[in-house]
């Protein structure tokens, strides 16, 4: 490189003499040594902190993943006259679990458990865990123990230590319960201040922790450095720039061989000065004390610094203009304070309408019937398209007893059945405990209008739902394939229990004294069906040769020709082909590590389509799951949902984001159709149905992607202000308010997320609403601000009279 | 080098006032004037004459409505043409956080010196400013004086060709402004253009070569000291010794005349003629006489009585 020229270095001096100048300001400032005190001591206090990371030894309330499940299972194994794990608990137990696991049991059947219930039985089970009785040989006989519970079996449990005997009896519970047992680390962590525990131990590794540590991290900084200290310092840098240019300062300075933009712009920089030794001494501090304490060396921390200063830019420009105009401290001050309000103002504005007016109609799966133009929407209503009132009309009544805004329950489906003239779909919870409960699957059928015929429990932790070729019903949860049709015959074999058969494809039913078939896995006697009469859509359990469960956020697809079905599952993609008496053999599995975490899978014509939580889609040849091609089509953003033809010509992939990506599985040729879809359906084999702006319907012909037809619902007064006024505003204005999104982007890596935090370490479902974080958006707009702003005031600087 | 250090051709400022801006006041009425390289220039006028919007268009700071001004040479508010000037404002503002030190260092910076440049420098001028041992003192202790001079040493410290002083002994003591023109005086010596514009007519007198009196926007005088001073006619007076009569008798010939016999002696004679050979001949009647003449002085007008005298008077017509 070739030094700098003497003159270039001498003409640059003045400006150097500013910038030192305003270092030599800001140390001259009280206000910075208070706040870097705070600062010190505040780092300080945070230092001590620690985590603690040790064997797990307990129960967290949130490691169940099915509580009115495992209270069902426990209280069956109770009343069984057979020595089984829920009888042991309930005998070691004692009056005290029996009554709570008794009084958790809803009367009316329902599978509502309420979060003190939740809370006690946590507390009971764990308090059973210290019992050095609880393991008996006959109680986990029929359940299969690992090496290491093996080995203490055999040394004797009374000669484990206490910790020794909460993390066995912690495993036993694991073993003997697994579909109802998250799948929880055998390490637990506890936050420790001194020798003092903040915080009782969480079910997760310190892995596991960081990227919740990282969120209340950047929740904290956005905060205190974010609010406390741009606050602090529009105030303490207002007069630098009406001081710099009152006259008689003004006067001595542009006598200098100095350009006056250049001199406002370096002035404006060195005011930026204050914020920088703050920023950067807490940021700096608060990275070496996460190193330090929590063994989290976050170098991404380190970018909040300019990314702060950046934040205080925008408030300084302002402030800076007014400064100019007005020459005067405290109108500087007003002004970037009314200023201040003015965005939050707007940005209130833009969240109130859009969690209010906006989202909750925002399309979320779209639907094609012979009859009408059905669609979810993100409150969980049905909702069809009502032609001469151009409006989305609920099909029927909300069962929640009106919209849901926040919580709304998640539909699985719908699928129509032009056979029947059925729309039918599972209803089930979408977060929390109850996830894996209470689903029900509702069926609508057709008779001028559509009409809610009869609600059936759907299986446990129902999470897809497909209509196979021949017109029946296909869900999957996480521990089992579910259908409705015909049972294929069973062989029935007499059990020892006189009521009970074993078939031939080894589960076993129990005849009840009401005459109900009880169909129960052999291995964990869990109750998987019950079957009292062939409605047409009750559904039984199917075999797919399955070794061990999914997670709960597994996904699936299914070929509509064959019937295949391909499921992906903590980076392994695998084919369960349709065997002709409608169970499902698992033909071929693959893992694809690049792929963790949850992922959106379609199956297209001979290919398979897996788009992965990082946003990579992989075309995978289904006959050998061979990668055949990748893309990545969105950046790193999370896909929503991944579908194709039913021909398989074309495959579309939606991420959360709005990108809808499309792809001719043929030829491989691929574009985006739209950058701001919610929702996306292929309609015969020439359209495609993209719900855009949240409501709108647009058809495109897929192959020349022309627009065909536009279902425009009315605008509604909300609507248009929202459209045509705040978003319009919000989109020109800086989004001071949304770089703390980008700080927590910075420091989780994570470009979306879900309402609630997702469990520590649990990834969330791909198909629940995700709020996309918009990181180059408002550091663009803020970033134009500031230089309209800036340039505006040097335009200004440069044609006035000093 | 050019001759001429600062030149002033026609120079027209209007300000625009009110609201909309429709109100136009006249704050430089074509001002013309030049000042030679090397000397001490003075620029007079009472409040709003516009010598502070004169000096701030030389400077860039204000940007003239028409005609030209040229500061060295260059056009006048040239980035390059301010590297040769050092400005000394009037109530200037140094901002608090500095010391004397700090501040020479903030404003050499400014005017392109390296920090080695100005530490090298700043002894010797805080010296001659009689600031030495103030300079680790924060500026906010300053006095009014002090701080006036820090201003005159920022304003040199990069060696300039030429000074603008606005008010330079504005709130100096009196040891203080001699000092001040002493150091004024060095810098005449050392060949530095020296534009002064002051309230302190008795200073400027001490120090200017030549003047300017600008009264509401126009230049009314431009010239030498001594011919503003002398541009009114005053009268002679003699102090002589000797016998009354004879005195009286040569004065013969001059009818306005006063003549004051002293106690001691001595005749003060006072005579209001513009005859220069009047007076020679006079003079040579009273050597015949034998007349002791101890003293003979016209009376002359401060430049004060002519500032006075000049802001007063109406205005000459313009001729055009």
């Amino acid at each position: 490189m070739s030094p700098i020229p003497h003159s270039a270095l001498s003409s640059l001096r003045p400006y150097m003499a500013v910038i030192k100048d305003s270092f030599r300001e800001a140390f001259a400032s009280r206000v910075l040594w208070i706040l870097l005190s705070i600062s010190t001591l505040i780092l300080l206090a945070l230092a001590p902190l620690r985590i603690q990371e040790q064997r797990a030894s307990q129960l967290h309330p949130r490691s169940i993943r099915d509580w009115p499940g495992l209270i069902d299972r426990i209280y069956q194994q109770a009343q069984s006259t057979e020595p089984s794990p829920g009888k042991q608990l309930w005998i070691v137990g004692g009056e005290s679990f029996q009554n709570t696991l008794t009084n958790s049991i809803s009367a009316d059947g329902t599978d509502q458990v309420s979060r003190s219930t939740v809370r006690d039985l946590a507390d009971q089970l764990n308090a059973l865990l210290s019992k050095p009785d609880l393991y008996s040989s006959e109680a986990w006989i029929a359940i299969e123990l690992n090496e290491s519970v093996r080995q203490q079996i055999e040394d004797g449990p009374d000669q484990l230590t206490d910790t020794d005997l909460l993390y066995f009896n912690r495993t036993l519970l694991k073993l003997a319960f697994p579909e109802f047992i998250a799948r929880i680390p055998d390490q637990e962590i506890s936050l420790t201040y001194f020798h003092w525990t903040l915080l009782d131990s969480l079910p997760v590794t310190r892995e596991m922790a960081v990227p919740a540590v990282n969120l209340l991290l950047a929740n904290f900084m956005s905060f205190f450095v974010g609010i406390v200290a741009v606050f602090v310092g529009i105030l303490v840098t207002a007069p630098m720039i009406p001081n710099t240019f009152e006259s008689g300062a003004v006067d001595l300075l542009m006598s200098k061989p100095v350009s006056r933009p250049i001199l406002f712009l370096v002035k404006f920089c060195g005011g930026c000065v204050f914020i920088l030794l703050n920023a950067g001494y807490f940021v700096i501090g608060l990275w070496l004390v996460m190193g330090t304490s929590f063994g989290i060396w976050s170098n991404t921390l380190l970018l909040c610094i300019p990314l702060f200063l950046f934040l205080f830019s925008i408030y300084y420009s302002i402030s800076a203009c007014a400064g100019v105009l007005w020459k005067n401290a405290i109108v500087s001050i007003v002004i970037t304070i009314l200023f201040w309000g003015f965005l939050t103002a707007v940005g209130s504005a833009k969240s109130l309408l859009e969690q209010f007016v906006i989202d909750p109609y925002r399309i979320t799966r779209l639907v094609a019937t012979e009859q009408s133009l059905v669609a979810t929407n993100n409150s969980g209503e049905l909702v069809e398209w009502n032609r001469d009132a151009r409006t989305w009309d609920p099909l029927f009544d909300s069962e929640s007893g009106g919209r849901r805004f926040f919580a709304s329950p998640m539909i699985i489906g719908p699928v129509y059945n032009p056979e029947t003239n059925e729309l039918l779909y599972i209803n089930r919870p979408n977060r929390g405990p109850f996830r894996q409960s209470n689903a029900t699957l509702i069926h609508t059928t057709w008779s001028g209008s559509w009409q809610k015929t009869q609600s059936t429990a759907a299986p446990r932790g129902a999470s897809w739902l497909f209509l196979n070729t021949d017109y029946d019903l296909v869900t999957l949860t996480p521990n089992m394939f579910y259908g409705t049709g015909k049972p294929e015959p069973v062989t029935l074999q007499a059990s020892e229990d006189s009521q009970g058969f074993a078939t031939s494809s080894g589960e076993i039913l129990v005849l009840g004294p009401d005459g109900e078939v009880t169909v129960q896995s052999s291995s964990s006697a869990k109750t998987e069906a019950v079957v009292t009469e062939d409605t047409g859509h009750t559904f039984r359990s199917l075999r797919s040769q399955r070794n061990e469960m999914f997670t709960d956020t597994f996904s699936s697809a299914m070929d509509f020709t064959s019937g295949n079905i391909v499921v992906f599952d903590q980076s392994t993609v695998m084919l369960f082909s349709k065997q002709e008496n409608a169970n499902y053999e698992l033909s071929r599995q693959r893992s694809l590590p690049d792929s963790d975490g949850p992922a959106a899978v379609a199956l297209a014509g001979d290919h398979i389509l897996v788009a992965d939580s990082k946003g990579q889609v992989s075309i995978l040849d289904e006959a050998t799951l061979q990668t055949q091609f990748t893309f990545q089509p969105s950046g790193t953003g999370e896909p929503y949902l991944a579908t194709s033809q039913r021909d398989g010509k074309w495959a579309a992939v939606l991420f959360h984001n709005g990108t809808l990506w499309l792809c001719d599985m043929n030829s491989h040729q691929h574009r985006v159709l739209s950058y701001n879809a919610t929702a996306v359906a292929f309609e015969g084999k020439e359209r495609i149905r993209v719900a855009e702006q949240g409501a709108v319907i647009n058809t495109y012909a897929v192959d020349s992607q022309q627009l065909v037809e536009t279902y425009r619902p009315r605008w509604t007064t909300t609507a248009f202000v929202y459209y045509y006024l705040v978003k319009p505003m919000y989109t020109l204005l800086p989004k001071p308010g949304e770089l703390g999104d980008v700080v927590s982007y910075l420091l989780t890596q994570q470009e979306t997320r879900t309402d609630g935090p997702p469990f520590m370490g649990q990834p969330a479902d791909l198909r629940e609403e995700r709020e996309t974080i918009d990181i180059y958006g408002p550091l663009n707009s803020s970033l134009l601000f500031v230089m309209v702003i800036l340039g505006l005031t040097c335009l200004q600087l440069h044609r006035v009279d000093l | 080098m050019s001759s001429i250090a600062i030149e002033v051709r026609d120079l027209k400022k209007n300000y625009r006032l009110g609201v909309l801006r429709k109100e136009i006041v006249e704050a430089l009425k074509e001002v013309s004037f030049t000042v030679e390289t090397g000397a001490i220039f003075g620029l007079l006028g009472p409040n709003g004459a516009g010598k502070t919007t004169l000096i701030k268009i030389l400077l860039g700071l204000v940007y003239k409505t028409s005609g030209q001004a040229f500061l060295m040479g260059r056009p006048a508010g040239d980035r390059v043409g301010r590297k040769e000037v050092g400005y000394l404002p009037e109530n200037h503002r140094i901002p608090h956080h500095l010391t004397g030190h700090t501040a020479l260092e903030y404003y050499g910076g400014l005017s392109g010196l390296s920090k080695k440049e100005v530490h090298h420098r700043r002894g010797r001028l805080l010296q001659r400013v009689n600031l030495a041992k103030w300079g680790d003192v924060s500026v906010k202790k300053y006095s009014k004086g002090m701080l006036q001079r820090l201003g005159i040493a920022q304003a040199i410290l990069h060696d300039p060709q030429v000074l603008i002083l606005d008010e330079p002994t504005d709130g100096v003591d009196p040891v203080g402004r001699s000092e001040i023109r002493q150091l004024l005086d060095e810098l005449r010596s050392e060949g530095k253009t020296i534009f002064i514009n002051s309230h302190l007519l008795q200073e400027i007198e001490l120090i200017c070569d030549r003047v300017a009196i600008l009264v509401e926007g126009k230049v009314r005088e431009v010239g030498l000291v001594e011919n503003i001073t002398q541009r009114r006619q005053k009268p002679i007076e003699f102090v002589l010794k000797g016998n009354h009569d004879l005195i009286e008798s040569s004065f013969e010939a001059i009818d306005s005349r006063t003549s004051e016999p002293q106690q001691d002696g001595l005749v003060h004679v006072t005579l209001h003629t513009d005859s220069q050979e009047l007076v020679n001949r006079c003079i040579d009647t009273l050597r015949d006489n034998q007349i002791d003449i101890l003293s003979i002085a016209r009376a002359r007008d401060s430049l004060e009585d002519a500032f006075l005298d000049i802001v007063t008077s109406s205005p000459p017509p313009i001729i055009r």
